[in-house]
């Protein structure tokens, strides 16, 4: 049994209308977009339900393969990414359903407000994300980035044997589908590695 | 004695966390913990046995994640037999002498339901009816559907233990701080749609300590007429010494959980990091408790997913606008399968102040029970307002009925026993608040005291079903004064007696009163207000009316029901925003290729209608709205502009069409040639999809959704029904690429002339070409461009 060794729920998280237009690919910068984003900020406003779960496992790594204590994988650049830590820290992070219902009801009248709030929806969560990793790093020493399943040679599968070990949808909400994809769609699971407590 | 007579009389202490024991005592990580009650039997027994020690009566299998997606059918089988016999025997080891129960723990699957995961309702069902079965099997006294935090996978849960066994059930949902599941359930909502289908006790466990939740307990007692279960959590989890430890003591836990009880909680225990000496602190507090009996809360109520709506002194309105009778526009929708018009007509009811949408899809030749199951799924994904299912056929009413996604308003039953053998049942399983009509096999009373003779005997025969009166709502008829000058005087006589002799609430279709009327409008609003000062409870109306709006405002200010005048006025000043907005942005200067350059949506929609009075629409479609489309298009293939102003301009344009199709209906159909797009099965991102979609619209294609994961068989049936020439199908991640070669595989194999696009963040132009699809398109542009070398 792995329990979270922290549940939390983000309030203040506020979208930032620049990183909306990056993930909206607005590579222009147009001013004609800040109107909509402001209004799409206002909708989203009571509907943002950042949240994250986390778990502390061991780690032990063996050439490419690395053991988190529930699962093993084999991927060289996780392997790389978490050498010289002693744990990992798994995390899920959402920015909530209502993010996914919003745009839902939009996808038809408004096609380019619904792409804003789905921008607006990856921003919160990158946010929520950042948030922890800070938080986390004034009690660790961590590792190097937050990774991934799906990024370099880990593969997206590996997130079945994450949300199969840890009850990820109990304290976020956060389901897997059989294709491998997270509901809410604003959400992101990651590793951390942690290589000392700060004393 | 038989379990819900010692629920009836007592208050039922539950137990504590099993996975915080099992980790205490070194169960390892990774290994399913369900497994433990074969591989660890004694340790898994030695835990119930000490929380039956510390007073429980009730202990929970160990069983959260036994279902058939963690374990094959002989595992499930194996695992809850033991279970059971796990607790059984700890009852017996137990040497404590109070009565105990074996209660078979039924967790959340582990999925979501659609529209927003890929977990069938009726699969769901299923997987929660197997588990159920057992656990009635192998004896188990109840059954606990726990931790759940969607309140549409409660429901399959629910629904599965009552129609497939006949075991007691609790119902315990986890609810966060800001009072509400994480899908979005209020608790008046969740309690309203649980009671509704027959849980036994309804109430919250898991997600926080007592402290954060009594506020979310009050709210449940409040509106709860079945005991009321309290289960929190030893308060929040943090890491001390490398364990995970909770915050909240068992003092303090038994301080809070005995204030509940002190309010009307009757059942209660612990969640994530109770042990059995929070249990047996609850048990001590018992000692001198009694229990306070629930009451019948006389509330006439429905639900969506998300909220509760209740009829009370305070009119509400119905919006009546889904219904084909008398609406050409709705009947086209309904004929041609075009959900999304129907969604459009919910959603602006819904901003015009409906409290409830009424669905009607009723037509002679179409499939109502499927057509009415979509549209109530699909308005449930975009709207959140509680839904009126209104049908005549038996089949229809329990098709949308089952997979509704709270409780709902059925309409409707009458006084005829053939209507009512068929209604009641219906109403008894899925719950629901049913309009009942006040007419029978001999037509409809001439007198108020007719029509209540008729009431009288619905509640009656409702009683026979188990049906509470709080849970029927009269609909008195409203009659054509144009053919009978006394008719609306009785129907309001009706409203009246019905409301005082019942206690009942009613509700009016108001506009059949204008029938051969001219400006059915007056009529139709004073004889609202008439209605309303009689004590009608809800008004059928059409809200988008600017008479029955002005209406029903003007009482609620006038009557007490709106604070300062606060919704009257907001409700004049958005007409006069209305009344102002389009019209008034033309500019001498401007002209529609600009506006549409610039993605000016208003300024587009009303140049198109100036233009229109003096140009032929064709014209204006391709001198100025295809050109000015393709100036976009380019700079966007020339990376001079990006994708939201792409966008910006496509439905500026989409604007400029709406107007050409008000004014000249027959060039809507003037298309070039059918496209299917769907997003392949096991793929749930569509917002790429949605904008290829517009953009083709704009650019003069009949273009048929399928929506998101899609399996390959349908695409290939809507292809061939609808002669499509193209088939644009999208994928977003590597795992749903098989499907995607599938789909391609179907249609290459069944309509080898059909064109087929693909496109999606993980596609290349490589794989499309090693499936085998046409064409491979990177941007929404590259697919209209493809679609215009198709001509």
């Amino acid at each position: 049994m792995i329990l979270p060794f922290c549940v939390k729920k983000y309030d203040d998280i506020k979208p930032d209308p620049l990183m909306i237009k990056r993930y909206m690919r607005d590579r222009a910068g147009n001013p004609a977009m800040d109107p909509l984003i402001e209004e799409c900020i206002g909708e989203c406003a009571g509907l943002l339900d950042c949240r994250i779960c986390a778990y502390i496992t061991p780690l032990n790594i063996d050439g490419d393969k690395v053991d988190l204590g529930f699962a093993s994988v084999k991927s060289r650049d996780l392997a790389d990414n978490l050498a010289g830590c002693r744990n990992t820290v798994i995390f899920a992070a959402t920015a909530g359903l209502g993010i996914d219902r919003l745009v839902k009801r939009y996808s038809d009248i408004s096609p380019l407000k619904a792409l804003c709030i789905d921008a607006l929806g990856s921003d919160s969560v990158e946010q929520t994300c950042d948030r922890f990793n800070e938080e986390l790093g004034k009690k660790y020493i961590l590792g190097n980035m937050r990774f991934s399943p799906g990024y370099g040679d880990l593969p997206i599968s590996f997130q079945k044997a994450i949300f199969l070990a840890l009850e990820i949808g109990k304290y976020t909400g956060v389901h897997l589908t059989d294709g491998v994809q997270m509901v809410p769609s604003k959400s992101v699971t990651a590793i951390l590695g942690v290589k000392d407590e700060i004393s | 004695m038989k379990f819900l007579d010692f629920v009836k009389e007592n208050i039922v202490l539950l137990d504590g966390a099993t996975g915080s024991l099992m980790q205490k005592y070194g169960f390892p990580a990774g290994v399913k913990p369900e497994t433990a009650n074969l591989t660890h039997r004694d340790m898994i027994t030695d835990i119930h046995r000490q929380y039956f020690e510390a007073g429980s009566n009730v202990v929970n299998t160990n069983t959260f994640g036994a279902n058939l997606f963690h374990y094959s059918e002989s595992e499930l089988e194996e695992i809850i037999e033991a279970a059971v016999s796990n607790v059984r025997r700890a009852a017996e080891l137990s040497g404590a002498a109070q009565p105990k129960f074996v209660s078979y723990d039924m967790g959340p699957s582990g999925k979501m339901l659609r529209p927003y995961g890929d977990l069938d309702f009726e699969k769901a069902v299923e997987l929660f009816a197997s588990q159920a079965r057992l656990a009635e099997k192998y004896g188990a006294d109840l059954i606990s559907i726990e931790t759940m935090n969607d309140g549409y996978e409660t429901k399959a849960a629910l629904l599965a233990v009552k129609e497939n066994i006949s075991l007691p059930v609790f119902v315990t949902n986890a609810y966060n701080d800001d009072e509400r599941l994480l899908t979005g359930s209020s608790p008046e909502a969740a309690v309203a749609m649980l009671e509704g289908l027959g849980a036994d006790a309804v109430g919250l466990n898991c997600s926080y300590g007592p402290d954060k939740l009594m506020g979310t307990i009050r709210r449940i007692l409040a509106v709860s007429s079945v005991p009321v279960i309290f289960k929190p959590n030893a308060g929040i989890p943090a890491v001390v010494d490398g364990k995970t430890v909770y915050d909240i003591s068992p003092d303090v836990f038994a301080e809070y959980v005995l204030k509940a009880v002190d309010e009307g909680v009757n059942i209660i225990g612990g969640c994530c990091g109770t042990t059995p000496s929070y249990i047996e602190k609850l048990n001590l507090g018992l000692k001198n408790r009694k229990r306070i009996p629930e009451k019948e809360k006389n509330i006439t109520v429905v639900s969506s997913y998300s909220h509760s709506v209740e009829f009370g002194e305070k009119p509400l309105i119905i919006g009546e606008r889904i219904n084909p009778t008398g609406k050409k526009a709705i009947k086209l929708a309904l004929k041609e399968n075009n959900i999304d018009f129907l969604l459009k007509e919910g959603r602006s009811q819904q901003e015009a102040g409906a409290d409830i949408l009424d669905v009607n899809c009723g037509l002679p030749d179409i499939n109502e029970r499927e057509m009415l199951t979509k549209t109530v799924g699909e308005l449930q994904a975009v709207c959140d307002l509680p839904l009126q299912i209104d049908t005549s056929d038996f089949t229809a009413m329990e098709g949308a009925l089952r997979i509704y996604n709270g409780k709902a308003v059925i309409n409707s039953v009458n006084g005829k026993e053939e209507v009512m053998r068929n209604v009641f049942p219906l109403q008894k399983k899925y719950g629901g608040a049913a309009v009942a009509l006040t007419l029978d096999e001999n037509g409809i009373p001439e007198t108020a005291q007719g029509r209540l003779e008729i009431a009288e005997r619905i509640l009656k025969t409702a009683a026979e079903y188990g049906i509470k009166p709080k849970d029927i709502i009269f609909d008195p008829l409203t009659m054509t004064v144009a053919t009978d000058s006394n008719a609306a005087k009785t129907t309001l006589e009706a409203v009246k007696l019905i409301r005082e002799k019942t206690g009942c609430h009613t509700v009016l279709g108001v506009s059949n009163v204008s029938f051969g009327l001219p400006e059915r409008n007056i009529i139709n609003s004073s004889f609202l207000l008439l209605a309303m000062e009689n004590g009608l409870s809800a008004a059928i109306i059409n809200p988008l009316s600017e008479n029955m709006a002005d209406a029903y405002r003007s009482y609620l200010a006038l009557k007490g029901f709106d604070d300062s005048c606060l919704g009257y006025i907001s409700g004049v000043k958005a007409r006069a925003e209305i009344k102002t907005a389009p019209s008034g942005t033309v500019k001498e200067d401007d002209s529609l290729d600009k506006a549409i350059i610039d993605g000016r949506k208003d300024a587009a929609y009303a140049l198109t209608k100036e233009l229109i009075k003096s140009t032929d629409p064709l014209d204006i479609i391709g001198r100025q709205i295809i050109p000015s489309l393709d100036t976009v298009g380019k700079n966007f293939e020339s990376k001079k502009a990006f994708l939201p102003e792409l966008l910006l301009s496509a439905e500026a344009a989409k604007s400029s069409f709406e107007v050409i199709k008000e004014n000249c209906p027959s060039n809507a159909g003037d298309e070039k040639f059918t496209i299917i797009l769907a997003t392949v099965r096991g793929d749930i991102h569509d917002i790429g999809k949605n904008i290829v979609k517009l953009l083709l619209e704009n650019y003069g294609y009949r273009v048929i959704d399928l929506g998101k994961d899609v399996e390959s068989e349908e695409i290939l049936k809507a292809a061939k029904e609808n002669s499509a020439k193209a088939v644009g199908l999208s994928a977003l991640m590597t795992t749903t690429l098989p499907s995607m070669e599938e789909a391609v595989k179907l249609l290459r194999e069944y309509l080898p002339e059909c064109k087929i696009m693909v496109g999606g963040a993980v596609l290349t132009e490589e794989y499309a070409e090693k499936i085998g699809a046409d064409k491979y398109c990177s941007d929404a542009m590259e697919t209209v461009r493809y679609a215009e070398s198709l001509i």
